[in-house]
């Protein structure tokens, strides 16, 4: 796709690991495809081990992919000469689930925020602690918090702190890992507002990773659904949220229990345990858990082929050839 | 509540729980007046340090020393007080008559015995059990869905997974057939889909087993799908109690609602979420009057000093001005 900030070309990431003495592969990611266009939101769904994490360290530049490309505005990342590697460093800003661990106790504020800032040449000191006052103004802190240390606040105030820093050095790129999960329910909607202003006022754009389908409609406009390190299902989040495509798609929507005591029950509710990724299973990763497999899911693995919605999703159920 | 016609199992009377024995130490929780009848569910929510977790805890009196000191009010339970009992009839309760299972399964289950020896050690206390403690264990495997539990028993804790785990804490909580069950934030740890399994197999469980459950959660969506009665805490004290159809349609405490509003759903997405203002007040700050009212759209003049009373009937509210008004679905 053309335009794309943030893209993944067949992106995979393939861990060694010894088990009991012997050598194993682990893929963490396959063959993942993505691209995220500059002021919009990409949410990435799955549950643990289906590799979001690793996805989100090769997109921050902060893990080598094994294969395939990571492209900054087109260019492949492998390539970035140590100056353009600073410029994306600016430009791609991580918030990670925990501020309790991702906020250094013994700094200021203050200097936790202007921390990114200084790689930036020709700023001044002036120009930084008017930076770091606005930023903390754009999430409802006040800019006098800059000289309180992290433990004077609370966690939902932490987790605003985090979001200041991120945007302190006007990035292009939010990395939003669960930003919401550790947070109180209060809190959630007030960390959500803050992130979808934020985005309107910056035109910045967003990957947001996380298990929870009903926060991903809020964020998203675009959705990936991951299992066992591969893209199982793509569509709007519309579309993903209401009607989805792909057997696990369908199953995470029936494990977002609405806060509806008179919801209808699902229709293919979710059976069994995720695969070791270590041992994955043949042919389609999801027919060990899949009400719906038949022959052909546990022998060959199902290419991607377009949904009602305009999005594409992994199953061989929507082979066209399968009709006959 | 005049519309049961059986004694309640347990019943909190003015319970409360204080930082130890000086009466003008902050209180964790107070006022605390709560029925459980047999067989229901009843859904205990609230945010982080409201109290939730304190008020299961001084049910089966497994508080700190500190806070165990604080402890007032009476828990009646089959007609004799919970919090006079000795330390045997404590212990023959526990893990009997009232079970627990908590939010961590690793911090139930002890890492270096197998499964089958955590199993067989709550088995052998059960007189009631026939056939052999293995066949008993067996079965107890069996009735939380695991695959192979003849294999399984031999296993410890970390060759298991997560969800594994928590149903093997499931099996040992059960295995004594217990009247009540307290599940504090069971499902918080798991992923979705193994959310969603242990919580259909706890509703089976319930249903067969006959037993009442008390269960503690941040999350609308579990208490929609688990429970019959709802109980909001918040900064330590019971706000707003009722059937969860009531809880969920006409909310009467504006934090009930303003909480309910501020969860965002799949079926829709809103420009910005509705939100509360501020966070929940610590312990040792906790303001006048109503404690909801610094972060109330309605605050009057009387919330800021006067502390509202939680008021009688199956739908209860701890609010001078209620709502009366029903929420719409969406």
């Amino acid at each position: 796709m053309t335009g794309a900030i943030l893209s993944a070309r067949n992106l995979g990431r393939v861990f060694s690991v010894r088990q009991r003495g012997r050598k194993q592969d682990l893929h963490a990611v396959s063959d993942l495809d993505m691209d995220l266009m500059p002021g919009k939101t990409l949410g990435v769904v799955g549950e643990s081990g289906c590799g979001k994490t690793t996805l989100n360290r090769m997109l921050l530049l902060l893990d080598t992919p094994t294969t395939g490309a990571v492209l900054f505005n087109g260019a492949d990342c492998a390539d970035l000469t140590p100056e353009a590697r600073q410029e994306f460093r600016r430009a791609v800003q991580p918030v990670f689930q925990n501020p309790f661990s991702s906020l250094d106790p013994r700094m200021r504020v203050g200097q936790i925020i202007a921390e990114p800032l200084s790689t930036i040449p020709g700023m001044t000191r002036q120009a930084i602690a008017l930076r770091v006052g606005e930023v903390l103004e754009a999430v409802g802190l006040k800019a006098t918090d800059a000289r309180r240390f992290p433990n004077e606040f609370s966690g939902g105030q932490r987790q605003r702190i985090a979001i200041a820093r991120a945007i302190a050095s006007k990035p292009k790129v939010l990395m939003l890992d669960e930003p919401v999960s550790s947070q109180d329910i209060s809190i959630r909607a007030q960390i959500l507002n803050i992130l979808k202003d934020l985005q309107d006022e910056y035109g910045l754009g967003c990957i947001f990773i996380s298990h929870d389908l009903a926060t991903v409609r809020f964020m998203a406009d675009d959705v990936i659904v991951m299992y066992l390190g591969r893209v199982v299902e793509r569509g709007t989040a519309r579309a993903i949220c209401t009607s989805p495509s792909h057997p696990y798609t369908k199953a995470l929507l029936a494990a977002a229990l609405p806060p509806d005591p008179d919801a209808p029950q699902a229709e293919l509710p979710p059976q069994g345990e995720i695969p070791s990724p270590l041992d994955p299973p043949p042919g389609c990763p999801y027919h060990t858990r899949c009400p719906l497999r038949f022959d052909r899911c546990d022998k060959e693995r199902p290419a991607m082929h377009p949904t009602p919605h305009g999005g594409a999703a992994a199953c061989h159920l929507l082979d066209p050839e399968n009709r006959a | 509540m005049a519309e049961h016609l059986t004694p309640p199992l347990l019943e909190m009377r003015n319970v409360g729980v204080r930082l130890g024995r000086d009466a003008n130490s902050p209180a964790l929780i107070e006022n605390i007046d709560l029925s459980i009848w047999p067989g229901e569910t009843v859904g205990l929510v609230g945010e982080s340090g409201s109290g939730k977790t304190t008020l299961g805890m001084a049910l089966v009196r497994l508080l700190p020393k500190l806070l165990e000191t604080g402890l007032s009010g009476e828990v009646i339970y089959e007609g004799r007080d919970v919090l006079k009992m000795g330390k045997a009839e404590l212990t023959r309760i526990r893990g009997g008559e009232i079970s627990m299972i908590l939010q961590d399964p690793m911090a139930s289950l002890n890492p270096i015995f197998t499964i089958g020896n955590q199993l067989r050690e709550g088995l052998r206390l059960n007189a009631t059990g026939t056939g052999s403690l293995e066949e008993r264990a067996i079965a107890a495997l069996e009735s939380v869905r695991i695959p192979s539990p003849k294999a399984r028993l031999d296993n410890h804790p970390h060759q298991m997974s997560g969800g594994m785990r928590q149903r093997v804490v499931g099996a040992i909580a059960l295995t004594r057939a217990p009247r009540l069950l307290i599940a504090d934030e069971p499902t918080t740890s798991l992923d979705v889909t193994i959310q969603y399994q242990f919580l259909d197999l706890l509703k089976d469980l319930q249903k067969r087993a006959g037993m009442a459950m008390l269960f503690i959660t941040h999350d609308f969506g579990v208490v929609a799908r688990m429970c019959d009665r709802v109980v909001v805490m918040y900064a330590g004290q019971i706000v707003e109690q009722g059937p969860v159809r009531d809880i969920f349609r006409r909310p009467r405490h504006w934090y009930t609602r303003a909480l309910l509003d501020s969860v965002p759903t799949v079926d829709y997405a809103p420009a910005r979420l509705p939100t509360i203002a501020g966070s929940p007040p610590t312990v040792a700050d906790r303001p006048a009057g109503c404690r909801f009212h610094p972060r109330c759209p309605n605050a009057q003049a009387k919330c800021r000093v006067q502390m509202p009373v939680l008021d009688q009937g199956s739908h209860a509210v701890r609010c001078w001005y209620p709502l009366d008004r029903e929420r719409s679905a969406a």
